[in-house]
């Protein structure tokens, strides 16, 4: 893994490049507009630091590429790679995702299939309620995660670790950065 | 008896007329034959019963009409109906075969055969029971109950028809049928379930689905090498060409759901004695071949080191796709490989005198062995390929688990994957809404998106300081405290500085903007201070001292926040 500084130092270059490129195509926005912008960029770039590793990543620059109006900030932060990051990353990312949702969907055919004749009641059953409790929260951190609902457990969990770290670093470097804006604006 | 046999058969039997010589001309018709001599010597058994000298005939007397005018209705709606519902009656009449064959080759029929006459009055009752249902539900446990004393129903048929064939013979006659056993097979699979197809390949399907996501043959033929394993089975695979079926696979297929099936638990206890093979196949099943899935596909396809090389061609093309296919994978495997060789086994010498061989057999020369997971199953454990593979990916959940444990605060002393989860959607709910809130504080600080370099540095030029490097090494070495790597952070920083592009004279403005902010930060920065390196000069310039900055004004609130991190070396003094 690499250490926090340089994951840190390598987002928040993209960020500022990214800001700067925001900043030069539209003036005067307004603050929900700024505040968009910045989020924006500041995710794209956390996201393209991954270099399209993780499942995560992908899926961000594929949702932050789909809307027409960001698209193009999408592609000016990424910088010369975008095209091959956006693209390869969509179309395979959307690949996988179709297979696995059209094999998932196969799949709870069948169970249900296979549920309706077995009819097991079990009503109170300890091992029965842990499992519905820990879908039901498998299902709100698939909601969490960016293409999220398209991993089984076991790369969700993955994803989420490199998620929070990523995260983290994010938060980080913002929080640095608000604070600093904040003195040098105050003083 | 013979005799009364050949009267009854004025009842036109449904197929061509009986002829048991052990060359079958065609065998549909030849087990036609034999269930409407089943059917017949039931009848002639119910009209008979005067003639009878067994004294228990007659109290199932009553209850033997009933059935006898069931099996009248029986009888005649197997003449009457088309071609499709003999051939049901044949499947299952095939399905009960295939069962007797497996009986009979253990030497249960030596047992029977003594007893064949007294009890066909209770097995005429069985044989009602069977035949009424195949006609009303899918079989399901009637057959499988009335399966010994169906064998030896037929056995008894067989003798008393004066064949002098041994019942080992008479076995052996069926199972020299070729394709015999894998019709039976098939059809037992259609009984399990039903007889519509489309069911048990939507089964297949989800197999299928289960094991891997390539295309549907793969895995089917994938399962095969489980059935070979069978022995009743084994020498049916080789005459496999004695088969018309349309779908090939299909056949196959639900041969290997058949496998599978008997691994469970149906029918395997139609077969106590045996198939020694097939149980060693099941223990031999403990040291499975699992073909690694691709890198984020959960389940892995088992396939038994069975004997492979047997199969037919297809399933030989089938390997070698499959083998392809894992080829092209393989992110995983030496490290989870380990994992698993590492576990403890049940050891079995047996096993692995039949996984050598089979091993040989099975490799066909493009397929390396290191696409596969070799799992072995821990002692008392369930040997089955679903259940290792699920403790497989159990065991990769839970590892992953307690490295998120690790990283996220406050998750030390949770037990249990809920709450554990709970702790991380909360986690990263909270992460999401801080980068929110700090975007939207961005925002507002800065009324233009050029943010941070130029009002910086604008800001400063104007203040000069003298005491740059002072200042400036606590916050490096807060600033490294707090990355955490202690020793190796100033050399880090050393390089990263080494790479800077801006000039001297940049940098001092820039050091002055640190000034006024790390004064009123110094108390507690010294605390950290340990080694005092010279920067002179700052990697990509201004945007590594406003973190640094930005770190030095932060330390406080940062420690209290982030008390690891991920490789959990960190330790900050607070």
């Amino acid at each position: 893994m690499r250490p926090p500084s340089l994951l840190k130092q390598e987002f928040l270059k993209k960020w500022i490049m990214g800001l700067q490129r925001c900043s030069s195509t539209k003036k005067n926005m307004n603050i929900l507009e700024r505040k968009k912008a910045i989020k924006l960029s500041a995710d794209v770039a956390m996201a393209s630091s991954r270099n399209g590793t993780t499942c995560w990543s992908r899926a961000l620059i594929a949702n932050a590429s789909k809307d027409g109006n960001d698209k193009h900030l999408v592609e000016q932060i990424l910088g010369p790679e975008s095209e091959r990051l956006i693209v390869k990353k969509v179309s395979i990312g959307a690949l996988v995702c179709n297979k696995r949702i059209r094999s998932k969907k196969i799949l709870k055919r069948s169970c249900g299939i296979r549920r309706t004749r077995k009819c097991v009641p079990q009503v109170a059953l300890a091992s029965s309620i842990a499992k519905w409790l820990v879908r039901k929260r498998t299902q709100v951190l698939k909601s969490l995660i960016p293409g999220g609902e398209f991993m089984n457990e076991v790369c969700l969990i993955k994803e989420t670790l490199d998620y929070i770290i990523s995260l983290r670093a994010q938060v980080d470097v913002m929080r640095s950065l608000a604070s600093a804006s904040e003195q040098v604006n105050h003083s | 008896m013979e005799n009364q046999f050949f009267l009854n058969a004025g009842i036109p039997p449904p197929a061509p007329p009986l002829h048991f010589g052990p060359s079958f001309s065609s065998p549909m018709s030849a087990w036609q034959s034999l269930s409407s001599a089943m059917e017949i010597q039931a009848t002639e058994l119910n009209c008979s019963l005067d003639q009878s000298q067994d004294c228990f005939l007659n109290p199932n007397w009553e209850k033997s009409t009933d059935y006898g005018l069931q099996f009248d209705s029986t009888l005649s709606s197997m003449e009457s109906s088309p071609a499709a519902s003999n051939s049901n009656i044949s499947k299952e009449s095939f399905m009960i075969r295939e069962l007797i064959g497996g009986l009979g080759s253990t030497g249960n029929s030596d047992e029977i055969s003594p007893h064949s006459q007294p009890l066909l009055a209770s097995h005429i009752n069985g044989n009602n029971n069977t035949n009424i249902s195949c006609y009303s539900t899918p079989l399901n446990s009637p057959p499988k109950l009335n399966v010994p004393m169906m064998g030896s129903l037929v056995k008894g048929k067989l003798t008393s028809l004066g064949k002098s064939m041994g019942l080992n013979s008479s076995v052996a006659e069926f199972s020299a049928d070729p394709g015999f056993a894998e019709r039976a097979a098939t059809f037992s699979c259609f009984g399990s379930r039903s007889f519509n197809g489309r069911t048990s390949q939507i089964g297949l399907n989800n197999n299928n689905e289960i094991s891997s996501y390539r295309s549907n043959p793969l895995t089917a033929n994938a399962k095969l090498p489980r059935v070979s394993s069978s022995p009743s089975l084994k020498a049916m695979v080789s005459q496999v060409g004695g088969v018309q079926w349309t779908n090939k696979n299909s056949t196959l297929q639900d041969r290997s759901d058949l496998a599978s099936s008997q691994e469970e638990s149906t029918i395997s206890e139609q077969n106590p004695n045996g198939d020694p093979d097939l149980k060693a196949s099941k223990d031999s099943n403990s040291r499975k071949r699992k073909a690694v899935p691709k890198a984020k596909t959960k389940e892995t396809s088992a396939f038994p080191s069975a004997n492979a090389a047997k199969m037919s061609e297809p399933n030989d093309e089938s390997n070698e796709k499959r083998c392809k296919s894992t080829e092209s994978n393989g992110n995983e495997n030496s490290s989870v490989k380990a994992e698993e060789d590492a576990k403890g086994s049940k050891g079995n010498a047996g096993d692995d005198k039949q996984n050598k061989t089979n091993n040989n057999n099975n490799t066909k020369p493009p397929e390396p062995p290191k696409d596969y997971i070799h799992v072995r199953a821990r002692r008392g454990q369930a040997t089955d390929s679903h259940s290792l593979a699920e403790r497989v990916r159990r065991e990769k959940i839970s590892e992953r688990m307690k490295l998120l444990q690790n990283l996220v605060p406050g998750c030390n002393k949770v037990t249990g994957k809920a709450l554990m989860l709970d702790e991380i959607i909360n986690y990263v709910q909270s992460l999401q809404r801080q980068v929110e809130f700090l975007s939207m504080k961005l925002a507002s600080v800065n009324t233009r998106l050029d943010i941070n370099v130029d009002s910086l540095m604008s800001k400063d030029i104007f203040q000069s300081n003298n005491t740059l490097p002072h200042p400036i090494f606590p916050v490096d070495s807060s600033a490294s405290a707090f990355f955490g790597h202690q020793p190796e952070q100033n050399p880090a920083l050393h390089s990263n500085i080494s790479n800077g592009t801006m000039t001297q004279c940049s940098v001092d403005p820039l050091d002055t903007a640190i000034c006024p902010n790390l004064n009123t930060h110094l108390p507690p920065i010294n605390q950290f201070t340990e080694t005092v390196p010279q920067y002179p000069t700052f990697s990509e310039g201004d945007l590594q001292t406003i973190v640094q900055m930005g770190f030095g004004q932060n330390q406080s609130q940062e420690m209290a926040l982030q008390s690891d991190n991920f490789q959990g070396q960190i330790k900050y003094p607070t």
